[in-house]
């Protein structure tokens, strides 16, 4: 289990480390909703705050003023975190439009509010089809875009409809 | 996926507390006080003395 002490790191920290975490997907079985739950879980039992974004009724970038209540909602989850995990469905070989828009709606600065810049990155990516790191890649590249820190380390789910069980558990690897 | 995780916490608690000195930049500083900075330009070689 991560900790502060192994960090060097004093105690003094008042509030747990904050995650909204983004998915790619909006499908009802949406295998990326499935790992993003199961990052939430991890997250969650290594002491962080998780925060899903739910994008249903998140409209096209600039279709719309940035008043909008979902687009509020997408901001003011960024600005609350500390790191981020992204999750995307791979298709037609890159990260899905609906993960797009998402990062499309958060801007690298609003006046003095930064709501990316400075925060942790972690990318994620699931697929029906064979490996590939296009998504994955593609994240890390807009993460660092948006000047965020993005983790050397990256999870890549092939085959998703093997990998989860009717729930939307994750089954458990064979080693 | 656990090592993602893993390896998040701790990066997150690594530069939480540092993040808004990791993004401060040359550049930004210099738009926004263009003539104190330029001291600093010149004793490191970026403008001509």
């Amino acid at each position: 289990m991560p900790s502060s002490a192994h960090l060097g790191l004093s105690q003094r920290f008042v509030h747990a480390p904050r995650f909204p975490i983004l998915y790619g997907s909006l499908r009802e079985r949406s295998f990326s909703r499935f790992l993003a739950y199961e990052a939430a879980r991890l997250l969650e039992a290594m002491g962080g705050e998780v925060r899903i974004y739910d994008a249903h009724g998140l409209p096209l970038p600039d279709d719309i003023t940035a008043d909008h209540p979902k687009v509020q909602e997408l901001r003011a989850l960024s600005i609350w975190s500390e790191g981020q995990v992204r999750v995307s469905p791979e298709r037609h070989g890159n990260l899905t439009g609906v993960m797009k828009s998402q990062i499309d709606w958060l801007p690298l600065s609003e006046g003095s509010v930064r709501p990316t810049q400075g925060r942790t990155l972690a990318v994620m990516r699931v697929s029906s089809g064979s490996q590939s790191f296009n998504a994955v890649n593609s994240l890390r590249v807009l993460g660092r875009r948006r000047r965020m820190i993005a983790t050397p380390n990256q999870a890549s789910v092939t085959m998703a409809y093997k990998e989860f069980d009717e729930a939307g558990r994750k089954r458990p690897r064979l080693l | 996926m656990v090592d993602v995780s893993e390896e998040l916490i701790k990066f997150t608690l690594l530069t939480r507390e540092r993040a808004d000195y990791l993004v401060d930049r040359y550049s930004e500083r210099k738009e926004r006080e263009p003539e104190s900075l330029k001291a600093v330009a010149t004793d490191l070689g970026f403008v001509k003395r």
